[in-house]
């Protein structure tokens, strides 16, 4: 008889355990998205602000864990830092376009 | 008639003719005396300074609109262009105002020469404005290029193949072009903003063409430095081309 309520403890046991995992698994597919676009904004940050060394320091660590480098793919890997970089040349050509001078002093006065 | 008579009438007419004459004179306006042209020179000086001091006005106006449009100016130089710009325009207003009541073309003269000499707006104001809005981009490019070296060094620490010495030597020479653009550039806002109005026209164009020199060398020094960054950059895209194609 104890036997039994033994094996039936062990079995509630596993279920409930069964039942952790597959919450765990659900809650996490259902938040891969969201996850992912804070984590793609979040490294999108860094890179465009002062593109030092958290960003890719964190890319590096990261590299092992084919999640996150899915996750970053979206925005912070090659492509994105370099159109990051693209865009950042862009406004110091526009910066130095605008410093171009538009008027010669005039001996006038 | 007798030649004695004769002389006697000339002499006569010619004491009458100098009597009308030194009558006249004393008669004639101040101006007309001491050799001044009349009242059609008055006219004609009071509209060439008042066109002066017109078009002055306008270009201020349109200083206040660039000034307003150059966002990346600092704050302390905005103020302090924003309060010359002022200043200006309610001063020659008022020069304005008392050129149309001048009564002789010397005063006129001399509202003429304060025009240019106590405001300098195309000497000295305008260059002003349009350098500090340059200066201020010129330090803004080289903050961003500095993050933009950052960046490329941090890539190529990660991109062996991309890690060549051509690469490094191009991000030190990025470097080394920020450097020397500050240098260049460096006080230059604050003796800019410092340089004043006055008669010697020479000596404030000669200021203003130094600042204007060190802002283009500054420019010069920060192509150089994009275009350094910017090999980097494909060296870097090519190698990441190259990678991908293979893996």
């Amino acid at each position: 008889m104890k036997s039994r309520i033994a094996s039936a403890l062990a079995v509630l046991a596993c279920v409930a355990a069964l039942a952790a995992c597959s919450g765990k698994g659900s809650s996490g597919s259902g938040t891969t998205s969201p996850a992912g676009a804070g984590v793609s904004s979040s490294s999108t940050a860094p890179a465009g602000t002062t593109g030092t060394g958290t960003g890719t320091g964190g890319a590096a660590n990261a590299a092992p864990s084919t999640d996150t480098r899915a996750v970053r793919s979206g925005s912070a890997e090659p492509d994105g830092d370099l159109s990051s970089l693209d865009q950042q040349l862009s406004a110091v050509d526009g910066a130095l376009s605008s410093a171009e001078p538009t008027h010669t002093a005039d001996d006038n006065g | 008639m007798s030649l004695r008579t004769m002389t006697l009438r000339t002499r006569l007419s010619a004491a009458a003719v100098g009597a009308v004459f030194a009558v006249g004179a004393a008669a004639l306006p101040a101006h007309a005396a001491s050799g001044e042209p009349g009242a059609a020179a008055l006219t004609a000086a009071k509209a060439k300074v008042t066109d002066g001091l017109t078009d002055r006005l306008s270009t201020l106006t349109e200083l206040q609109t660039r000034l307003a449009g150059a966002k990346d100016v600092p704050d302390a130089a905005r103020g302090t262009l924003t309060s010359l710009l002022s200043s200006d325009i309610s001063g020659l207003t008022a020069l304005k105002t008392k050129v149309a009541g001048e009564t002789t073309v010397a005063a006129v003269r001399a509202d003429g020469k304060a025009m240019v000499d106590d405001f300098r707006v195309y000497l000295l104001v305008a260059p002003k404005v349009h350098l500090t809005h340059a200066l201020a981009a010129e330090n803004d490019a080289a903050a961003k290029l500095t993050k933009v070296h950052d960046a490329l060094a941090e890539r190529l620490a990660k991109d062996p193949a991309a890690d060549t010495q051509a690469n490094k030597d191009l991000l030190a020479d990025l470097t080394g072009q920020v450097k020397a653009a500050d240098a260049a550039i460096d006080g230059k806002e604050q003796a800019l903003l410092a340089l004043q109005p006055g008669p010697d026209g020479k000596a404030i164009s000669a200021s203003v063409k130094d600042i204007s020199a060190a802002a283009k060398t500054a420019r010069e020094d920060l192509r150089k430095a994009v275009a350094d960054a910017k090999k980097v950059r494909d060296a870097i895209k090519s190698t990441g081309t190259k990678g991908g194609s293979q893996g």
